[in-house]
């Protein structure tokens, strides 16, 4: 870029014009940069979801008004976040069955995994899962899922929560 | 939930304000919050430890029970709210149910987390911490000071103390002093920046008889002594020793010797 500060010939309304156009040029360039990430973001999910179509994401973003994608390595997913609603829900199965087994460890375990589960099915919008797939999986995949379907659904952590908070003086 | 920002500071004393953003494509929520009471926090924390599985209808309420206003936008996606609600039981008025279920999930589950972490420590460091916290707030400043004086002393609670009028906590603080001035190593005296100044530059030569004069004619005048043979051993032996080398300094076990070898022959308030 033209050297303008430290010109003592230069017009000032010259230097605003030069100032301005530089900026115009910088911000084309950042969205023709924003443009062709998104673009190769779309082709990246696509390609490893080849069931998924365009059209079909952007009835899920009309639905969940947000959709969002994890890459595991071996597989990739896209969700969406959990509502409340369905939070408690599920929780209610759970009560229901903790009362059932009442107490047995094995049983608790069981109910986790069944919470996870049915959080997945619920919340994974492509690859749709077979009960059968899940046994399938790698052992740390569903509690990675978990993790972020959670995390997106605003479960914050502690720090993060503080860190939004501030006392009304 | 209703009333100003004052009103509420008013009934409810410190109140927070939590802001979430990017929730899903309604921008951000936001909610001003009050903390737990000692004895509500001890509820919670007992009901956390025993019953765990009720963990999201505890948030609930803490949730309920705390936030006194949010900022959420009236109506949330219907597109949304259809898509939650499909295969659930029971959601087929959505009229009947709290606007937080249509929220994600976790919007309650950090709230009520604020308000439980802020409303009691977690450990001793936290503790101490929130501690000098306070300590160093209330130093810089004199009505805090005030304050924390007339609660010690008088058994007012802060909240009292600020429905006073200017008078009436001068009233309250000069009732205070005297009663603290029993003692007479305890005078109360708030200075301005200037007078501190001069304090200074007279080296220490502060007169502090009169202090202790003070003190024991307010001794006298609420009948702490009525003996006059007492009153003169208290004025020989209780005051300071200060620079002013023609009071005698104190020698609390001779006083105390003084004082043993008198019968007693009065009770204190009693005149």
């Amino acid at each position: 870029m033209q050297d303008v500060t430290y010109n003592p010939g230069i017009d000032p309304r010259q230097t605003k014009e030069v100032l301005d156009q530089a900026k115009e040029e910088f911000v084309e360039e950042k969205q023709t940069v924003t443009k062709d990430s998104e673009e190769k973001r779309w082709k990246f999910i696509l390609d490893n979801h080849p069931g998924v179509t365009v059209n079909e994401i952007n009835r899920w973003k009309a639905q969940f008004k947000k959709i969002y994608f994890i890459n595991l390595g071996t597989n990739s997913w896209i969700f969406r976040a959990l509502s409340r609603l369905e939070h408690k829900a599920m929780q209610m199965d759970i009560i229901k069955s903790a009362q059932a087994s009442q107490g047995d460890r094995l049983a608790q375990v069981e109910e986790h995994m069944a919470y996870q589960e049915a959080l997945v099915r619920r919340c994974v919008l492509s690859p749709r899962l077979q009960p059968e797939d899940y046994s399938a999986l790698e052992a740390g995949t569903l509690d990675a899922l978990q993790e972020t379907i959670l995390f997106h659904s605003n479960f914050l952590p502690p720090d993060m929560v503080i860190s939004l908070t501030e006392e009304i003086v | 939930m209703s009333g100003s920002l004052t009103d509420l500071r008013k009934e409810h004393g410190q109140l927070y304000l939590i802001r979430i953003d990017n929730v899903l494509d309604i921008g951000s929520v936001s909610f001003i919050f009050r903390l737990l009471t000692l004895s509500e926090y001890r509820s919670y924390k007992r009901i956390f430890t025993t019953r765990p599985h009720t963990l999201s209808s505890i948030e609930e309420e803490i949730f309920e029970r705390c936030v006194l206003k949010s900022f959420v936008p009236e109506e949330l996606p219907q597109d949304w709210i259809d898509a939650i609600t499909e295969g659930i039981v029971g959601t087929e008025d959505n009229l009947s149910l709290p606007f937080t279920d249509f929220l994600p999930a976790g919007i309650v589950y950090s709230v009520a987390n604020a308000i439980l972490y802020l409303s009691y420590p977690k450990t001793v460091e936290q503790f101490n911490r929130a501690l000098d916290i306070e300590r160093y707030r209330q130093l810089q400043d004199v009505e805090m000071k005030t304050k924390s004086f007339l609660c010690a002393v008088l058994g007012y609670k802060p909240s009292e103390i600020d429905r006073m009028t200017f008078k009436e906590l001068t009233e309250s603080i000069v009732l205070a002093e005297s009663i603290v001035l029993f003692r007479p190593e305890v005078p109360l005296v708030f200075t301005t920046q200037e007078e501190q100044a001069v304090s200074k530059k007279r080296d220490g030569k502060v007169n502090l008889e009169e202090l202790e004069q003070d003190a024991i004619a307010t001794r006298r005048a609420i009948g702490g002594s009525s003996n006059e043979e007492e009153l003169r051993i208290e004025e020989k032996y209780f005051t300071r020793g200060h620079s002013n080398s023609d009071t005698p300094k104190i020698d609390p076990k001779k006083a105390f010797e003084e004082l043993q070898a008198k019968p007693k022959k009065r009770r204190v308030g009693k005149g």
